[in-house]
């Protein structure tokens, strides 16, 4: 009996010790609670104190000598460096003691090894990752960097740094979620950072819509799809002012061979193609001296991208005797992206070009494993990819196929009507031989003194390729369209090509002084907001997504401005108001028919006239307009709309949407299939208003708040680390384009006087990844108030020191 | 007297020692062999239970109270809505199961061995 019993307590205590020790114990989503929970290694460790860092004194193996790193109020590290490679050790360092999970999941993410430690949850997303062929494409940009001292120098600089922070940690000190997760930090390496930018790439530069836009076009018929999607806005201001003459001999590209059949019938069913957020991007501009009240150059730049906890980016301060630059770098690359200097400032817009191009391939055996090119045939490579999957005993594997033009990114399943699509995306192309690439492009730009300098530096950068802005203290402003961009003849890569042609290719690269640019154009300013490189004159054909009102407010804005302050800008970077709603209310007005309202509807209407279109926060308007405006469109736009579910189709630019409301009500595209009678643009504009104010009959009208929902998520969405609904004024078109969990990642202004730099800047988030960190989340709410904090651009150690905050001393181990 | 406090501060010393070089659990190991050589069941469980629940509420209390309950109170959000000091006091009581188990299994043991 008394060994029944100690049997049954020992099987009770060890099996209560096992569940405590054991990650997601009997499939469960709890993590073990025991490691979690205990005070020595689990999450409370990771609970950090309030108030000043304590300082440091650090022995690292791999540095050449002493760095200090000196926090200020922020807890934004300045770095001191006697030479640059320490400066990005240095780096390395202090961004995975910030960020070090986000980096691992960022570069796992994009090179499918997700379902390594997640499971089987993340397989699908892995699978994906490798057939897209990305880290083929690491390899060979990874090849190309090692053969750029500049580039690989500091590229192995950075990684020692890192790997100086990741070998001294002790369990107790992993990051939060990886206690959470329940996994351990592996060393970093320096095709992790290639991958980095691959991620950044496909965020960017991936978009496509060859398939979408195949389908519609076959839906619609030529003449009508023609009328519907023209691909040039007449209105539009581009970013390069059209005084900017093409004074160049363009490359010709080749004229199409004709194809005696077509290679493709039928429509492309929903497979949801893997696509890039949608529709939001960045603004920059920078005004010249003879703009602004004191005579100096302002630059101004806010990238949106996906706002994240822990941001996508890490502010820091960099010097040594090759540079003092500051501003933000991405965790996981070397140097700062945007920034300024002593001399400088510059930074970057995304460039909505289509690099992505789908081809049809044509298989010349039943098997389809060979296929007709060029009057013969080719076999596929292939290439094994083998994911870990936790849960799993063997590894899953797959042969990942490629043709001349790319990987079959659905190259599961030979039934597939998407089995015989080839995708093919400039980075992931050999980048061939150059001086430098594109970290030494950012490495450059820190170094920068003047126009020519930042000239030189942009030439090696390829992609994701990024409307380049410049400032410099002497008054010089300039902006570049700058990446590697295809020569492609009119609407090459619009629709889905035969892939059997090598005449299908690309017509190489648009020669480097040929990209679009300017340099002090007579306006005085320069900007761009992801609209049109150029207008219709530039010789070189390019088509892709770009922005249609943002690029036009602040244009429209900036020549209308004159003796121009920081505050001004400042404002315009959170300016709240939609051009796209300032342009679209007084149409909708005219066409609603105000004799068939009731009282009701009449009430709204009249709150609606007096809307400016300041999609302010607290208010309803802009969530009534929305919906109006947004069940108008469907309506419209039916003929298309209807296929959404089956489908990829296009969506009608709202530009153009705005243009048939006003010009052509009476188009055939404004009947409503659904009825027998023939509608007008009048009849969807009233029967859409009547809709939204029955619905607010019922619920009152909801806050723009409430639609918009601006929110900033943790990366693995864990809501307890996320900061929603956040009370921000802005929308998508507007110059503050918050959407969602989208919207401005960094604002910066930086002003460049002649007797020095003054910047100011802020990002909804702060210098630590830890959610158990003060420094975590604490700038979210100015950031959301349009507030700035100045930065404090430090001049050299000493100085510093003065500022009585934390000081971190490195030395090198073993000298 | 004095054995029993002296016991009971050694049984504490250990709690936090030995954790820091062997994984979480070795606390588990430290109260089986306080058990072990405890003279009574009672004393076995208690001691070993309230000595681990005070050093793990202490413990992390130490990391709790500079960080002003910030992370514990998003852990405790991300369990369904636990406050900062109910998550201490889980902590200190998971401490107290481990504990109390262990020291009355190490009883236990010595029980069945001495009477065989």
């Amino acid at each position: 009996m008394r060994f029944l019993t100690l049997g049954m307590l020992t099987l009770l205590s060890v099996g209560l010790l096992w569940v405590l020790d054991t990650h997601n114990p009997f499939g469960s989503p709890v993590p073990a609670m025991g490691r979690l929970l205990n005070p020595v290694t689990g999450f409370w460790a990771n609970a950090e104190a309030q108030g000043l860092f304590p300082n440091q004194k650090l022995q690292l193996s791999g540095l050449n000598s002493q760095v200090d790193l000196v926090f200020d109020e922020r807890r934004v590290p300045h770095i001191f460096a006697a030479s640059a490679e320490d400066a990005f050790f240095a780096q390395g360092y202090i961004t995975a003691y910030n960020r070090l999970w986000q980096m691992d999941m960022s570069t796992r993410k994009v090179s499918g090894r997700l379902a390594e430690v997640v499971g089987e949850r993340a397989l699908a997303s892995d699978l994906l990752q490798r057939r897209k062929g990305i880290v083929k494409a690491a390899e060979a940009t990874l090849k190309a960097w090692e053969n750029s001292p500049e580039d690989s120098k500091a590229l192995h600089a950075y990684v020692a740094g890192v790997n100086a922070y990741i070998s001294a940690l002790k369990p107790a000190q992993y990051p939060l979620e990886y206690k959470l997760m329940g996994f351990k930090p592996e060393p970093w390496s320096a095709m992790r950072s290639v991958l980095f930018i691959k991620a950044m790439a496909e965020d960017l530069c991936a978009r496509n819509e060859d398939l979408a836009a195949t389908n519609t076009r076959t839906i619609l018929g030529e003449e009508r799809f023609r009328d519907l999607f023209p691909e040039y806005n007449p209105k539009q201001s581009p970013i390069i002012p059209s005084e900017v003459k093409w004074n160049f001999a363009p490359v010709q590209p080749q004229p199409r061979v004709e194809m005696a059949e077509s290679i493709l019938s039928g429509l492309f069913p929903d497979q949801n193609i893997p696509q890039p957020f949608e529709g939001i991007g960045s603004n920059n501009w920078a005004v010249g001296p003879q703009k602004t009240l004191n005579g100096n150059a302002i630059l101004c730049n806010d990238p949106h991208l996906g706002l994240t906890l822990p941001s996508i980016w890490f502010e820091i301060q960099m010097q040594c005797p090759d540079f003092n630059a500051y501003g933000v770098s991405l965790p996981g690359l070397p140097g700062i992206a945007i920034g300024f200097n002593e001399n400088v400032a510059w930074g970057e817009t995304n460039v909505g070009q289509d690099v992505l191009d789908w081809y049809a391939i044509k298989w010349a055996d039943k098997e389809k494993q060979s296929y007709h090119f060029d009057g013969g045939t080719r076999q596929l490579e292939t290439r094994e990819e083998i994911i870990q999957v936790k849960g799993r005993k063997e590894p899953v594997k797959i042969q990942v196929k490629y043709t001349h033009w790319g990987p079959l990114v659905f190259g599961d399943s030979t039934n597939s009507p998407y089995y015989s699509l080839a995708m093919h995306w400039l980075p992931s192309e050999d980048p061939g031989k150059r001086d430098h690439y594109e970290l030494a492009s950012f490495i450059r730009l820190m170094k920068a003194k003047n126009y020519a300098d930042y000239d030189a530096a942009l030439t090696g950068y390829d992609a994701p390729a990024q409307n380049f802005v410049f400032a410099a203290r002497d008054g010089d402003i300039a902006l570049k369209v700058n990446g590697k961009f295809p020569i492609k003849r009119k609407e090459q890569g619009r629709f889905i090509q035969d892939g059997s042609l090598s005449n299908n290719s690309w017509q190489g690269y648009i020669p480097r002084e040929q990209i679009p640019q300017v340099r002090n154009p007579s306006r005085g300013f320069v900007a761009s907001a992801n609209q049109h490189s150029t207008d219709e004159t530039y010789p070189y054909y390019y088509n892709g997504g770009f922005d249609d009102y943002r690029g036009r407010f602040i244009n429209r804005s900036l020549e209308a401005m004159d003796s121009i302050t920081v505050k001004d800008l400042m404002a315009l970077q959170n300016n709240p108001h939609s051009l796209q709603a300032e342009e679209a209310l007084p149409l909708l007005l005219k066409l609603l028919p105000r004799e068939q309202l009731n009282a009701q509807e009449k009430s709204v209407l009249k709150k609606l006239e007096k809307w400016d279109g300041n999609y302010q926060y607290q208010k309803t308007e802009p969530a009534i307009f929305q919906a109006w405006f947004d069940s108008t469109y469907i309506m419209s736009f039916d003929e298309i709309t209807r296929w959404r579910d089956s489908v990829e189709v296009l969506s009608v630019e709202s530009w153009r949407f705005l243009d048939l409301l006003d010009k052509t009500p009476e188009h055939a595209i404004f009947d409503w299939q659904k009825t027998k009678k023939t509608e007008t643009a009048a009849d969807l504009v009233l029967s859409a208003f009547q809709k939204v104010c029955r619905g607010l009959s019922k619920t009152p009208a909801p806050t723009w708040r409430s639609l918009n929902n601006a929110s900033v998520n943790h990366l693995a969405r864990i809501p307890a680390f996320s900061r929603t609904d956040l009370p921000i004024s802005g929308h998508a078109q507007a110059p503050n384009a918050i959407r969602n969990g989208h919207g401005p990642s960094w604002r910066m202004v930086v002003e460049l006087g002649k007797d020095g730099i003054k910047a100011w800047g802020v990002y909804p988030g702060g210098s630590s990844g830890n959610p158990g960190s003060p420094f975590y989340d604490h700038m979210v709410d100015q950031w959301a108030k349009g507030e700035y904090n100045e930065l404090f651009f430090m001049r050299n150690a000493q100085d510093a020191r003065k500022t009585k905050q934390s000081v971190w001393s490195f030395s090198p181990k073993g000298r | 007297m004095i054995k029993n406090i002296l016991a009971n501060l050694a049984l504490a010393l250990a709690y936090v020692v030995l954790p820091l070089f062997l994984p979480w659990w070795s606390v588990a190991i430290v109260a089986l062999v306080y058990g072990y050589l405890a003279t009574t069941g009672l004393r076995a469980f208690s001691s070993a239970s309230t000595i681990l629940a005070l050093v793990w509420g202490m413990w992390v209390q130490r990391y709790n109270i500079p960080n002003a309950g910030l992370l514990a109170g998003k852990i405790g959000a991300l369990f369904g809505g636990i406050s900062a000091v109910e998550l201490v006091l889980i902590t200190a009581a998971l401490g107290g199961l481990i504990g109390g188990l262990f020291g009355y299994l190490g009883y236990s043991f010595r029980q069945v061995m001495s009477r065989n």
